[in-house]
């Protein structure tokens, strides 16, 4: 019994290996996922993914998306008793593919950004709540790259990351509310 | 036979230099299609699963509820509305010299456009991506509700979003009631194919007939936090991963109809070349037969 953990990015398949357990941020906090884990869809926000395989535990940091898992199935159709974990995501890198130095600077520079996006417009509707949406998008990312390098960053991820669509929308349904609270 | 000696050397010239141009075009297209062709074949996995589990969300949403539950329960990115307010997003290219990519697209939106007007009292409004395409539809009297400049430096998913958050923004408030995409189908590096497809509001999963499969689809999944909010980030994921692929597929498409163009631009070049060198040659022999007929003549009258 195993895990196949996939990690599938805009820029192609990041990452494909076999694993015995893997960690990953919900929304709703991390959750862990062992072989034999029941069906699972779950929105993944900015963190840090972890994978055992034996006793070496590997780290990468992804961006906001979504895990599904679920039993492996062959052509046929037929499980195959292995697990299977889909990771699909923004971003994705590993501990060797951070330059804390630029990282830090492009962190520097994004907060200066939301500081100034704040202080001008502080209704933040329209144009300017989704620009800082995507300043803290990054600022997150940016954290997670940092925060899997090491390197604690100062600045702590923002619990902005909502779920859900913006706050002026009105066109949500009130059976919806209840969960929009993430 | 026209032409003096050193026009016709001037033409080989200024040919010659033309088909430097071209080739190097040619290359430099090649160069870049087959980086933009790669983007698309990576970007590939990303959009089937994610249309995946749209899919699995949705059903499973569908059999938790009323069989006769409708998109529009789903999602607001899902409702069907009345098309009064239309919205068309045209790709085309920033640039020319590559046959007839832009034309065909714009084209094809053109009558698109003029198909929705016969249809009844509907509002056209345009978005473009592509300076091409937008000075097209105004020529055409078009009017453009946005523009999106310079898409294709740097082409990535954050540009792409700048587009999607618009559109499906828009599309929240009712400004639109149907967004259309037109653009260039990446079918191989010769042939692009002008493509006019809905986008919003989605189109709804295909409803699942058979029993069996039915039963295979209702795999019990565990939502975290649950369908409905999984869908509110799910649908407009699917929206921006539609538009990046799109917009990679122009891209794409672009540079395979430059390379093609200039490819047939170097044969043509060449070709001419071969000609006027022909020419060339001809009218040497002649003016050379002329003035060793005149020395003979000269010889001749001497001797009389």
């Amino acid at each position: 019994m195993a895990i196949e953990l996939e990690i599938v990015t805009p820029r192609g398949r990041a990452l494909k290996e076999t694993v015995d357990e893997v960690r990953a941020p919900s929304v709703n906090g991390e959750f862990g996922v062992l072989p034999g884990h029941l069906p699972l869809l779950a929105a993944l926000r900015t963190g840090i993914v972890t994978y055992r395989s034996g006793t070496s535990e590997h780290r990468v940091a992804v961006g906001t998306g979504f895990a599904e898992v679920g039993p492996v199935k062959d052509d046929k159709g037929a499980e195959t008793g292995e697990t299977k974990v889909l990771v699909l995501t923004d971003e994705y890198t590993d501990r060797e593919g951070i330059d804390p130095v630029l990282v830090r600077k492009e962190l520097a520079e994004v907060q200066d950004e939301i500081g100034k996006l704040a202080q001008q417009d502080a209704t933040q509707e329209g144009a300017a709540a989704e620009k800082t949406k995507t300043l803290i998008t990054r600022e997150n990312w940016l954290a997670a790259e940092l925060e899997l390098y090491g390197d604690p960053p100062p600045a702590v991820m923002r619990p902005y990351e909502q779920f859900g669509p913006s706050p002026t929308d009105e066109t949500v349904g009130s059976e919806d509310e209840a969960s929009q609270g993430n | 036979m026209p032409a003096s000696l050193k026009a016709i050397r001037k033409r080989i010239s200024s040919v010659k230099s033309t088909l430097k141009i071209t080739k190097a075009m040619k290359m430099v297209a090649g160069a870049r299609l087959n980086r933009a062709q790669q983007r698309i074949v990576s970007l590939r996995p990303y959009a089937i699963k994610t249309q995946e589990i749209l899919q699995s969300v949705a059903d499973s949403l569908r059999q938790g509820g009323d069989e006769s539950e409708s998109g529009n329960e789903l999602h607001p990115l899902l409702a069907e509305r009345p098309e009064k307010n239309v919205l068309f997003l045209l790709m085309t290219a920033d640039r020319g010299l590559c046959g007839g990519f832009n034309t065909n697209v714009s084209k094809a939106t053109f009558q698109a456009w003029q198909a929705k007007i016969a249809e009844g009292d509907a509002t056209v409004r345009f978005a473009t991506a592509g300076r091409k395409g937008r000075e097209y539809l105004q020529r055409r009297g078009g009017e453009i509700a946005q523009d999106f400049p310079r898409m294709y430096d740097g082409l990535d998913l954050a540009k792409s979003r700048t587009v999607s958050s618009w559109l499906v923004s828009r599309f929240h408030k009712g400004e639109f009631d149907a967004v259309y995409l037109a653009y260039n189908e990446f079918k191989s590096p010769i042939t692009q194919k002008p493509t006019v497809e809905r986008l919003l509001p989605l189109p709804k999963p295909p409803a699942i007939d058979d029993d069996k499969a039915r039963e295979t689809a209702k795999s019990e999944f565990i939502f975290e936090p649950n369908p409905h909010a999984l869908l509110e980030r799910l649908v407009p994921m699917y929206v921006e991963i539609s538009i990046f692929r799109a917009l990679l597929e122009t891209q794409a498409g672009f540079f395979g109809a430059q390379m093609t163009a200039m490819d047939s631009a170097t044969r043509n070049a060449k070709d001419a070349i071969d000609r006027f060198t022909l020419l060339y040659n001809r009218a040497r022999q002649a003016a050379i037969t002329k003035e060793l007929m005149e020395i003979i003549g000269g010889a001749e009258a001497l001797k009389e």
